[in-house]
């Protein structure tokens, strides 16, 4: 077991979270705080679907694609109309809701005892079942996904965002269809997270209510924020810090418990500091103006 | 006829969060988040007062001391300087969301993260008739009524008030016709953090308490005053009121796993049927950007 | 919104020719009341095709009101408001913002409204028309194809931008510039978007005499030689009534006319 590969790994999961949460708020301006509830669902589907059904791997990320990005278009189809900051609080609406049915539907979820015995991925018939190998596909997967956002980014899809993102009204007046991008924004930001979700879940092949918490969401925000948002390379910084931390902190040989908050803690003291000194973050093309 | 019972003194605990929300959202337009972090601090530091012998009365003053406390320093540290930067509402909300997961996390690590209780045994329990209260309700039954009445006298009857209303009114303005509005909202801050810590006081007092529970807590007060509707102090208290109410019976009839449901579909139904919420005033079109 | 030929002269012909109506945007009985104050009261105006009038009023008179009924924003009590596209006549009272722009109809906001974070020539390729409804999954899939699509928007772009005088300044960040320079890319702007009716506020607003100038010779010339129709509302009416061929007084809910030049 290669430590430095383990960590590759959790750098890849998390580059496609960042990228997509990306899409969202350094793209398309709508910041939302929902995003760890959208993989966990990713997460639960894919391994219901793999453990409850016996579907196959990729078919079972699909699945997860699926719900998440189904969950997302219910949310935005609703709430598309709504000014940020109304859009944020509903987001967390949804992160609590979600998270309250994951811990709380016991028959489907298992609630708070969460999933285990989650398969490694097994692609025809061939099972990645050391750790180079997962790492091999995940390089594929996490590359295709990676491809896709970027290839939306740069599109004329990702310039109307971010036309709406830089002045709503001002975009909507030159025929710039708002409720169209934000919906679709959505669902595909959705639909990538969600993958990554079934990729977390098959990787640590047991999965519980705790890791899709408001906490996580913020965490994530944490990637987005001080790796920098509106361009490509911003969320890859973000999640390479986020990896990076967690190990720093290891050299004070913290009691395990108290290490997990610190974790947390030195998120949000970044958080704070990068909104006062650095908004648009470490490589990030996008400042909130 | 208890369950409504329960129903109304839960939900005037809860329409003192959507009241403390409000408060802050109405003037200042700050989404401030870091308030659910404050309502779990509260009750902690009852405890340690406790259990270094200092007394209840002792120790409930230092805590919503300590709450308003925290409050005002939510202000001076975050939102104040971003104001004067003319930073937007998502550099506000970035900025809350970190403070809300350093104070969490700093409580997790102080106290730990088990569930703690304020006293031991089952508490006194007064008789009316058929119903039957607990000292905790009352105390937060009378507490939230005193409050609440004196808030409204306040806002109506003195100048401090009246300076307050003409804030949640019209923010800009007030600071261009010179009144301090820096020390208002300080006082915000600081009111808002002191009714959050006696409602996490009073619900603590029967039930445990950890420090992820300030997060449902800031959670109604958004509902509260999202649905009670934009600049509507009094809307955030009735609808707070009213989803207590909701919330107990959707509880006795179905099972607690629906109780976090109930609020989301209040939600969904307001925000469909009525955005503007209950009691608030619709804004036009170009305000909305 | 179709493709329109490059040589924008021609359209202007072809549409003299099968014109049955000689009107571009109509109101009839336009209504709105706002904080218990009348604003508008059966309000009717008619543009004929390719013409220019300037709107003048008070402050306060319900210019900014009328231009937002036009546009969309704010729908109003009573009455209605169409437009005149491809030889049909539209009825889009109470239609979004997006819609009335697709049928034809641009702004110039009195503050301008570009892109701050983008470049001139991405807000000008933002507006493109043919753009507008490339989703993400073309976005992702179609990739060659969207490519070259985005080539010939991208060309498009960079002449309007040559059009307003702003060629050499298109890779500027758009809070970089200067207020004129900014209205002429928003100008840019409609001309990419095919915006064939123009709603000003205020174009002149805050631009030193030299500016203005440049800004009065552009609209005359996208008035007369590129036919676009235009609601001017500025209060330099001295400056604006040269090239303005009705003029109008907005007061008490109703327009009144002034001398035509």
């Amino acid at each position: 077991m290669s430590y430095l590969l383990h960590l590759l790994i959790f750098f890849q999961i998390y580059a496609v979270v960042a990228m997509s949460l990306n899409l969202l708020i350094g793209y398309g301006g709508l910041l939302q705080v929902a995003h760890a509830a959208y993989f966990g669902v990713g997460a639960y589907t894919a391994a219901l679907l793999w453990t409850k059904l016996g579907v196959g791997f990729i078919p079972g990320l699909l699945g997860a694609a699926l719900m998440s990005s189904l969950l997302s278009l219910l949310v935005s189809l609703s709430a598309w109309r709504f000014r940020g900051d109304y859009f944020v609080m509903i987001s967390l609406a949804v992160q609590v809701v979600l998270y309250s049915l994951m811990y709380n539907f016991m028959d489907i979820t298992n609630g708070p005892y969460g999933i285990t015995a989650i398969p490694k991925p097994v692609i025809m018939d061939s099972i990645f079942a050391t750790q180079e190998a997962t790492f091999a596909i995940y390089v594929v997967i996490v590359g295709m996904l990676a491809f896709i956002l970027a290839a939306a980014k740069l599109s004329p899809f990702g310039l109307s965002l971010q036309a709406m993102r830089d002045d709503e009204l001002a975009a909507r007046s030159l025929g710039i269809p708002v409720r169209r991008l934000k919906v679709e924004a959505f669902m595909l930001a959705s639909a990538m997270v969600g993958v990554a979700g079934g990729l977390y879940a098959s990787y640590i092949s047991y999965i519980d209510p705790t890791s899709f918490t408001l906490d996580e969401s913020i965490l994530m925000l944490s990637m987005v924020i001080v790796g920098g948002t509106g361009n490509v390379r911003g969320p890859l910084v973000g999640a390479a810090v986020l990896i990076a931390i967690p190990e720093l902190l290891r050299f004070l040989s913290l009691p395990d418990t108290v290490a997990a908050h610190i974790r947390l803690l030195a998120y949000g003291l970044l958080l704070i500091l990068m909104m006062h000194w650095r908004p648009q973050g470490l490589a990030g093309r996008y400042r909130f103006e | 006829m208890q369950i409504l019972f329960n129903g109304l003194i839960q939900g005037a605990l809860f329409a003192l969060m959507g009241l403390a929300f409000s408060l802050v959202y109405s003037t200042t337009g700050v989404l401030h988040m870091a308030l659910g972090a404050i309502y779990a601090l509260a009750p902690y530091i009852l405890l340690t007062a406790l259990h270094i012998g200092l007394g209840w009365g002792v120790g409930l003053i230092l805590a919503v001391g300590v709450a308003v406390f925290v409050g005002i320093f939510c202000e001076e540290v975050l939102h104040w300087p971003f104001l004067r930067r003319n930073a937007p509402a998502e550099v506000h909300l970035i900025g809350s969301l970190g403070m809300f997961l350093v104070l969490v996390q700093a409580i997790a690590i102080l106290w730990g993260s088990d569930v703690q209780v304020l006293h031991n045994g089952v508490d006194a329990v007064y008789g009316y008739g058929d119903l039957r209260l607990t000292r905790g309700q009352m105390f937060s039954g009378f507490g939230v009524l005193i409050i609440i009445g004196a808030f409204f006298l306040w806002l109506q009857r003195t100048e401090l008030g009246l300076q307050f209303r003409a804030m949640a009114d019209n923010p800009t303005l007030l600071s261009l016709l010179g009144r301090d509005v820096r020390k208002l909202r300080r006082f915000v801050f600081g009111m808002s953090a002191g009714l959050a810590a006696f409602v996490a006081l009073g619900s603590s007092y029967d039930t445990g308490f950890d420090p992820h529970g300030g997060l449902e807590a800031v959670l109604i007060g958004v509902v509260a005053t999202i649905v009670g509707g934009r600049g509507s102090l009094a809307g955030a208290v009735l609808v707070g009121l009213l989803l207590g109410v909701i919330r107990s019976e959707v509880v006795w009839f179905t099972s607690a796993r629906w109780e976090q449901a109930a609020t989301f579909t209040i939600l969904a139904l307001v925000l469909f049927f009525r955005p503007q919420g209950l009691f608030g005033r619709t804004l036009r079109l170009e305000e909305k950007s | 919104m179709e493709a329109v030929a490059e040589n924008l002269n021609e359209t202007i012909t072809l549409r003299a020719t099968e014109d049955v109506l000689p009107w571009a945007v109509r109101t009839a009985n336009l209504c709105l009341a706002f904080g218990g104050h009348q604003v508008l009261e059966g309000l009717n105006l008619t543009l004929q095709a390719g013409e220019a009038i300037l709107l003048r009023g008070e402050n306060g008179s319900g210019k900014t009101t009328l231009l937002n009924i036009l546009s969309g924003l704010i729908r109003p009590d009573a009455g209605s408001v169409l437009l005149h596209l491809k030889g049909r006549e539209i009825d889009v009272t109470g239609s979004s913002p997006e819609r009335i722009a697709r049928s034809g109809l641009g702004r110039l906001w009195q503050d301008i409204r570009l892109f701050p974070t983008m470049t001139a020539l991405d807000n000008v390729l933002a507006a493109s028309a043919e753009l507008l409804d490339r989703t993400a999954l073309a976005g992702i899939t179609c990739w060659p194809l969207i490519r070259r699509q985005e080539r010939v928007a991208r060309e498009r772009a960079l002449h309007n931008l040559a059009l307003v005088g702003m060629a050499d300044r298109s890779d500027s960040s758009a809070d970089k510039l200067s207020v004129g320079q900014m209205k002429r890319v928003a100008l840019a702007r409609l001309l990419q978007a095919e915006a064939d009716f123009w709603l000003l506020d205020e174009p002149l607003a805050g631009l030193d005499q030299v500016s203005a100038e440049e800004i009065l010779r552009l609209l005359e010339r996208f008035n007369t030689d590129h036919g676009k129709t235009m609601l001017v509302v500025e209060h330099q009416h001295e400056r604006m009534a040269p090239i303005c061929g009705r003029m109008f007084f907005l007061a008490n809910g109703h327009l009144q006319p002034e001398r035509s030049v």
